[in-house]
Parts: C-alpha cells; sequence; structure tokens
C-alpha cells in the first residue's frame, strides 16, 4: 500500500481492528523511507556538499547559491520527514494501543500522513529539479553507481535485496528491465564492505 | 462520517445540526483543493471555501455574542480565542492562495533560507523574486504550480481538522454549560440567532444552507425548532 493511498483508506476506516492493516502498511513505508533518506544522506548528499562550494563563496551567482542553499536543505528535508513518521508512531504504539481508535484520533492520524506526503513530494520534486543535476556535474560514473547500490541493496539486513523487490512492485515490467540493467552493472563495482 | 441526528432534545441542540452541515460543507471544500493538485482553474475551490469562511464567521459572531459572551468560564473564553485561530487560517488561505502559483514555492525557498547565516539571508532576501524565477525556471512552471497546490490542500485539511476539533470540544465542555445555565426561551433565541440573521437582506441565508447539508429526516427536525420560534415572540408579549 502506498502512501496516497495509506491516506484515503484512513479517511474511510470504520472498525479499529482494521488499523493492524493500516500499522503494517505504514510500518513497510516508513521502513523504505528511513533506510532511502539515510544512504541518500550518506551515499549522495555528502559527496556534494564536499564537491560545491559554501553558499557564501563570494565568486558564486545567484543561481548557484539558490541551488546550493536548496541542497543543503534536504538533509533537513530528511530530519522533517523522519520527524513526521514518529509522531505518526507516537500516535499509532501509545496513544491508541490497538484495540480502540476515537475519530479525532483518525482524523489526526489522516492529517499527519497526508502531511507526510505532501513533505515527501515537495522533497522528491526537489531532488529531481535541482539534486539530480548535481549529482551528474559532482560525482563520477563509478561514484553515482555505487550510490545507486547503495540506495537499492541493504546489505546489513537478512534480505540485502527487500528495497529493489519493494520498488519493483510499482513498476510497469519496461521500467524492471531497466531496473535489472542498473542492477548487473553492480557486477563491476568493488564488494561492499 | 457523522451519524445520523434522530432527535432533537432542546433548543441548543440545534448545534448537532449545524456541526453536521459544517462538517459536510469544509469536507466539500477539502476535496476541491485536493482534486487542485490535478491541475485546473480553482474558481471553484475558492467560491466553495468562499462560503465556508462566510458561515463560520457568522456562527462564530453570533457564538460569541450570544452564547458565549454571557458565560463566566475560562471554557467560555478558550472556544472564543479558538474562533480566532480559525479565523486566522482562512486569512492565511486566503493570502496563500492570492500570491499565486509559486506561493508554494516561496514557502520552501523561506524553509531553506532558515538554514543560512544571516548575512547570506540578507544577500538572498533580497533577490527573493529573482530565486523564485530561477527555481521557476529549474523545476518546471507544472511542478511549480502542482507544489502550490500541495500545500494548499494541506492549508485546507489543518483548518478542517481544527474546526472538527473545535466543534466536538464545543459539544462536551460547552454546549452543558448552556443547557445548564440558559433559561428555555433564552436557549430558543439563541438557536434562532444561529439560523436566521436578521440583519441580512436574505434573513434565511444560514437556515436554508444548513437544510441544503442534511438528511430529510433531519430537515423535518430543524423545520420543527424553527415553528418553535413563533413561541419566542409570543414569549416576549
Amino acid at each position: 500500500m502506498r502512501l496516497t493511498e495509506l491516506s484515503s483508506w484512513l479517511m474511510t476506516w470504520k472498525t479499529a481492528g482494521t488499523l493492524q492493516v493500516f500499522k503494517l502498511a505504514f510500518n513497510e513505508w516508513a521502513t523504505s523511507l528511513m533506510f532511502h533518506a539515510e544512504q541518500e544522506d550518506k551515499y549522495v548528499t555528502m559527496p556534494l556538499i564536499q564537491c560545491t562550494p559554501s553558499a557564501d563563496d563570494p565568486s558564486l551567482g545567484l543561481a548557484d547559491k539558490v541551488k546550493d542553499t536548496m541542497i543543503t536543505h534536504e538533509e533537513e528535508m530528511h530530519e522533517e520527514l523522519l520527524s513526521g513518521l514518529e509522531d505518526v508512531f507516537a500516535v499509532l504504539n501509545e496513544d491508541i494501543g490497538s484495540t480502540s481508535v476515537i475519530t479525532r484520533t483518525k482524523q489526526h492520524l489522516y492529517g499527519q500522513v497526508m502531511t507526510l506526503r505532501i513533505v515527501q513530494e515537495d522533497h522528491l520534486d526537489t531532488e529531481e529539479a535541482l539534486v539530480l543535476l548535481m549529482v551528474e556535474r559532482c560525482l563520477t560514473d563509478e561514484q553515482q553507481l555505487l550510490a545507486a547500490r547503495e540506495l537499492l541493496l541493504d546489505n546489513a539486513a537478512a534480505d540485502p535485496r527487500w528495497v529493489m523487490n519493494w520498488i519493483s512492485e510499482s513498476l510497469t515490467d519496461g521500467e524492471r528491465v531497466l531496473l535489472a540493467n542498473l542492477e548487473a552493472r553492480f557486477q563491476a563495482l568493488p564488494v561492499p564492505a | 462520517m457523522m451519524e445520523d441526528i434522530t432527535h432533537l432534545e432542546r433548543p441548543i441542540d440545534v448545534q448537532i445540526l449545524l456541526h453536521k452541515a459544517f462538517h459536510t460543507l469544509s469536507l466539500r471544500v477539502e476535496k476541491l483543493a485536493a482534486d487542485s493538485e490535478k491541475g485546473g482553474d480553482l474558481k471553484k475551490f475558492e467560491d466553495q471555501f468562499g462560503y465556508w469562511v462566510k458561515q463560520l464567521l457568522y456562527h462564530a459572531t453570533t457564538e460569541d455574542n450570544f452564547m458565549t459572551g454571557p458565560l463566566q468560564q475560562d471554557v467560555a473564553r478558550d472556544n472564543e480565542s479558538k474562533h480566532v485561530v480559525l479565523v486566522k487560517n482562512a486569512t492565511d488561505i486566503i493570502e496563500f492562495v492570492g500570491k499565486g502559483d509559486s506561493a508554494g514555492l516561496e514557502d520552501s525557498v523561506k524553509a531553506a533560507m532558515f538554514t543560512l547565516d544571516e548575512k547570506q539571508h540578507e544577500d538572498l532576501v533580497e533577490s527573493a523574486n529573482d530565486i523564485q524565477n530561477i527555481l521557476t525556471r529549474e523545476m518546471g512552471q507544472d511542478k511549480v504550480i502542482t507544489r502550490t497546490r500541495r500545500h494548499l490542500y494541506r492549508k485546507v485539511m489543518d483548518m478542517r481538522i481544527l474546526e472538527f476539533d473545535h466543534f466536538e470540544n464545543e459539544e462536551v465542555f460547552v454546549i452543558p454549560l448552556i443547557r445548564e445555565q440558559m433559561a428555555g426561551n433564552q436557549e430558543l433565541e439563541l438557536a434562532r440567532l444561529l439560523l436566521i440573521d436578521d440583519t441580512a437582506d436574505d434573513p434565511r441565508w444560514v437556515i436554508d444552507w444548513v437544510a441544503k447539508e442534511l438528511k430529510p429526516s433531519e430537515r423535518v427536525l430543524l423545520q420543527e425548532l424553527e415553528d418553535s420560534f413563533a413561541g419566542i415572540s409570543a414569549a416576549a408579549d
């Protein structure tokens, strides 16, 4: 279940028992987002910050200053997303337990999930428009491939392919072929530590 | 979805009918805001949002003057202060829509600028319009509009949830006080004022709207309550 489905489902759910379905779906989404944010900070944002001049560099034009500021802000958006996830977990685990849910709590959960959806979409838009261009400029092909591998494969997990499998569920057949081709290129990289 | 209302025990229970009408209207406005993320103009949203705010302003003002105004308890003042917050939310949304398609981008740029030190911040603030133009060029006009519509939806949803919470608090904390402290005829007059705007060209603009938002069986309850208003002038005579 994706985030938009989660929020619309929240609006219509009627019985307390089905809260378990929401919890499971939310856990899946939160786990994916947390892994993505952590890996992105480490393998994309950090190398970019090292590569780009500081926003107070006098040689920078306004356009570059703005882009640098927005890229630096990416880390904060991750923090905002993670903090939003924690807020929802707090409601799920502390306020309502697993047996009963009052209407007000449902409304607040809905609000929190929709807010998360909006922060996530803002973040992804900024990333696609500004950050990816900087990645192409700053990172070598090998660094980009390494970042892609770390975003897709979780070597610390019992099933390292859980991210790949989760993403595949949302892709068309053609897109799955692209993903498989990318995965094949990981063979050329050094074995992860 | 609110449950069906099957009877009104006292005139002040008109609030349950009114709150149900507000629930329906505000959810409709929220859906229009959500739909606007897909594109199109905001005319229908703006019309319905304006109507929601008009109803809310009359309702809140009437409550402040004739329902909580005479009460001395802190809970009455809390109720009035929640009205101020709701109106502030509505004003913010009107200002946000007034800023046009790049209002959402402006929100994001402001948030990013908080990461800068004071000098950098001042430099960039001076170039705010240029910054928005640069980002619009980089991101594309469609994404800028979509972001603004997303933020609009978030603001409307926040206001709707605030309104729901407020009505719920009012039903739990304020309405029992009215039942305890208001005389029967005074309570009936309050119900009348909440539904009939004596100062308007069309005094029935509130009650007619409430009727439209209710189920036929609930409309009967509203009609019965309106019929009882005739007793107010009789008692006054």
